[in-house]
């Protein structure tokens, strides 16, 4: 079994017919599991301010503990930024490439036995990939144990969310349900309903079905979400933010750079940290007061042990 | 000569294949290798399309090549280039499939058709696409024989996913191959798959009761071609001097070309220089040449002058009785032409309805039209966006165009394109009529600025009046791309809707 009781590939493979008899059924172990705090119960978070997207992501895992600390040797890691729209680099609206790039590297020096990356995109998936700067990144490592991969509609399985309040079963990816471990990589921009989207709403790339409806009290199933797919490391791209015309953007001047990359275990610190990039309090974003109140994570920054750099 | 022809048949049905099977996205903002090239050899499609929209187009020039080269040797194009004649000789073998004895109660048929057509094309209706057998091939792949197959296919691989265990460990890198390198990436699909898949079934079928059935008798882009070689001098011809009319060239005459009289001859309206004929003389009677005095030719019109001329009263009539309606441009209002359309009147006398344009569509959205846009519009592509959108910087349909119907554009030309605009239906529009926030049209949104924005309203809740934020369209930003319309989280018909308000090409 791996995270949160689940079974991993290798062990669906052997039990095939065991998992067919009762599938899809997950049971979260707890919901405050280990590494997401330390001995003491305190989520750590890092802030790395650099100009370089790569040593900055290289910077914030390091604080961590580095990467040995989220990816056991031969794990199965799936990387999930945000690849949502067909736009550029510059444009704000995905994950910078090279903050992934860095992320799959230390996975891989860490004994990864493969990486996965992946999004559930709203623009055309192969021009999202391809104008996002990802493919040509991945492509650029030609390493046999990473693989860009396309959502494919038939790898939904519906889960259910044992500590869901709205949310109480949803179709989840099954690759990202069978990885050993789940890195969230979102990119920070501003959002017209949930105000902006962070961490927890960059897992909705994992969902299928009709995500449209799940705007309507949007907070609470974010947080719900959050709860069922339980990320082991959480790093924020704000290298450059989306300050308007969010998520999609494309327009420059909506754009801010900050040049900033933050990493923790708890997705609800994470989320936190990242509302104040945009001059708002932590509690201005529902789904983090959500996720807080769930006891997904910490909301209150000044309970979080924060490593800037 | 007959193996250097049976090689050409093959060259060219590959070399069309691949073209087709490059006239999709390959990751790529340009498609180098579109299958519309194949239309620059179809006189058909050039004359009507010309003749329609009253201009010349360039696009046509290796016409200047094939016709002269017609006039002088007959239809070899037929026998020799067309894929759809290609595709017949493939399901019409020689030792299975009766050959046609000369005439037959359809001898004709492709020739009212030509008539009809080109008739009508010269009051600017080109129905010319409907049959020509390019078009027809092209549509008939992409909308009626891909669809299915594909549909096929991932059924049987989603079930072996599906069985699990040493099964999908084998399935799914031999699914993964299909889908990299031949499978459309979404599983196309498209309205009335039927009508284009029965259409070419029934002309498959018909060739297997009889060799070239299609192309003896229906096709009009053959019968042109009949036209064009009728008094071929350079056609094939039998020597009386050598001819022993022993027979042995009629069985094998695909076309029903050879004509028994005083002697052999060869009908140059027909024959489409196979060289069955020539393989199977034992005399070497068969040769190129001017037909000798008393042989067929000369009579380019297989029909009666009277046949002609009710064909191509018909051809005149049938745009003065359809046409464009009683207003100039008068389609519905919830119809969108695809970006770098050409002002409607243009439009359906340029396009051929080939369904390239349907096929790359990244989305799927672009789908025929039945009789939507009227009778001239058959066929012919619109932009359903509750199916699929127009991707933002996506331009492929407009490099796939063969008659420019749709104007190719650039990717940067392209965003600002507007097809149509957005409207909200208050009375459907979950943020109108439910104490509950929805933003999916606007996150969707696409323009830089968006062209969706949120106004505060109340909507009566189960505890009193809720304040939401109800989207509202800013009419000069929006482009009618229409993806806020395909992703509305309704069920069945969106709230937010693309109607031709406000789209470009009515004010070119």
């Amino acid at each position: 079994m791996s995270r949160d009781g689940r079974v991993n590939r290798r062990q669906f493979l052997k039990g095939a017919l065991t998992a067919m008899a009762a599938p899809g059924v997950i049971v979260p172990a707890v919901l405050s599991s280990a590494g997401r705090a330390d001995a003491a119960g305190q989520s750590t978070l890092s802030v790395i301010r650099l100009d370089d997207p790569y040593r900055a992501t290289v910077e914030s895992v390091r604080r961590l503990g580095g990467m040995r600390a989220f990816v056991p040797s031969g794990a199965a890691v799936l990387i999930k930024p945000n690849i949502g729209w067909d736009r550029r680099v510059e444009q704000g609206a995905n994950t910078h490439p090279e903050v992934v790039r860095a992320l799959i590297e230390m996975s891989l020096e860490a004994g990864a036995g493969k990486v996965i990356i992946l999004d559930r995109t709203c623009n055309d998936a192969r021009r999202c990939y391809r104008s996002s700067g990802i493919q040509d990144m991945v492509e650029s490592l030609s390493e046999g144990r990473v693989s860009l991969e396309f959502v494919r509609e038939n790898r939904f399985r519906k889960v259910r969310f044992p500590h869901g309040k709205l949310v109480r079963e949803w179709p989840l990816y099954t690759v990202a349900l069978d990885a050993d471990v789940l890195i969230n990589v979102p990119v920070a921009k501003h959002h017209s309903i949930s105000g902006l989207t962070l961490g927890m709403k960059n897992l909705m790339g994992l969902m299928g079905g009709n995500r449209g409806t799940f705007h309507s009290r949007i907070d609470q199933k974010l947080a719900d979400l959050t709860s069922a797919l339980r990320p082991h490391l959480n790093v924020l791209d704000a290298t450059r933010i989306l300050v308007r015309n969010g998520p999609s953007g494309g327009r420059l001047e909506d754009v801010r750079v900050l040049n900033t990359v933050a990493a923790s275990a708890d997705p609800v610190a994470l989320d936190a940290f990242g509302t104040t990039l945009f001059g708002l309090e932590p509690s201005a974003i529902g789904s983090t007061v959500a996720g807080h109140e769930m006891g997904l994570g910490e909301m209150d920054l000044a309970r979080v042990r924060v490593l800037e750099g | 000569m007959r193996r250097l022809r049976i090689v050409s048949q093959w060259v060219f049905g590959l070399y069309f294949l691949f073209l087709f099977m490059n006239t999709r996205y390959l990751g790529e903002d340009v498609i180098s290798y579109p299958v519309n090239a194949i239309f620059q050899l179809d006189p058909l499609a050039g004359i009507t399309s010309m003749a329609a929209d009253r201009t010349v187009l360039d696009f046509f020039w290796p016409l200047l090549l094939l016709i002269p080269a017609t006039l002088i040797f007959g239809r070899l194009f037929c026998g020799w280039i067309c894929p759809m004649g290609s595709l017949m000789d493939l399901f019409g073998r020689k030792s299975r499939v009766k050959v046609p004895s000369p005439g037959g109660r359809f001898a004709h048929t492709g020739e009212v058709l030509l008539i009809i057509v080109l008739a009508g094309s010269l009051l600017s209706m080109n129905l010319g696409g409907v049959l020509d057998p390019l078009s027809l091939l092209i549509r008939s792949l992409a909308m009626g024989v891909v669809p299915p197959l594909e549909r096929a296919v991932t059924l049987l691989f989603d079930t072996l996913y599906a069985v699990g265990g040493p099964v999908r460990g084998v399935s799914e890198p031999i699914y993964g191959w299909l889908l990299d390198h031949l499978m459309s990436f979404q599983l196309p699909a498209f309205r009335y798959m039927i009508l284009f898949l029965g259409l070419m079934l029934t002309i498959v079928a018909l060739e297997l009761k009889e060799r070239r059935f299609w192309c003896r008798n229906l096709c009009p882009l053959g019968a042109l071609h009949g036209w064009f070689g009728a008094v071929a001098p350079l056609g094939l011809r039998i020597q009386s001097p050598g001819c022993t009319a022993c027979g042995e060239c009629l069985k094998v005459c695909r076309m029903g070309a050879i004509r028994e009289g005083e002697a052999l001859s060869i009908d140059r309206k027909a024959c489409v220089l196979c060289y069955d004929c020539q393989d199977s003389c034992g005399d070497g009677a068969v040769g190129h040449g001017v037909p000798v005095a008393d042989g067929v030719g000369g009579n380019v019109l297989g029909l009666t002058r009277r046949q002609a001329l009710v064909a191509a009263g018909g051809g005149v009539l049938l745009p003065l009785v359809t046409g464009p309606g009683i207003r100039a441009d008068d389609l519905p209002q919830y119809f969108i032409r695809p970006p770098g359309s050409v002002p409607e009147r243009r439009f359906v006398s340029l396009c051929l309805r080939c369904g390239e344009c349907m096929r790359v569509c990244l989305t799927n959205g672009l789908q025929p039209a039945l009789f939507e846009a009227g009778l001239e519009g058959f066929w012919t592509p619109r932009l359903i966006s509750r199916v699929g959108y127009c991707e933002y910087s996506c331009t492929l349909c407009g490099q796939v165009c063969p008659t420019g119907a749709i104007a190719p554009l650039d990717p940067v030309a392209k965003r600002k394109v507007r097809i149509g605009t957005a409207v909200i239906d208050k009375k459907t529009c979950i943020p109108f009529v439910r104490p509950e926030q929805c933003l999916v049209c606007e996150e969707h949104c696409p323009t830089p600025e968006k062209a969706i924005v949120f106004d505060d309203g109340a909507v009566m809740g189960p505890e009193g009046p809720v304040t939401l934020k109800q989207p509202r369209v800013v009419d000069h930003l929006c482009i009618g791309c229409g993806i806020c319309e395909t992703k509305c989280p309704l069920e069945g018909d969106s709230a937010i809707r693309m109607i031709r308000q406000g789209e470009d090409r009515a004010r070119n």
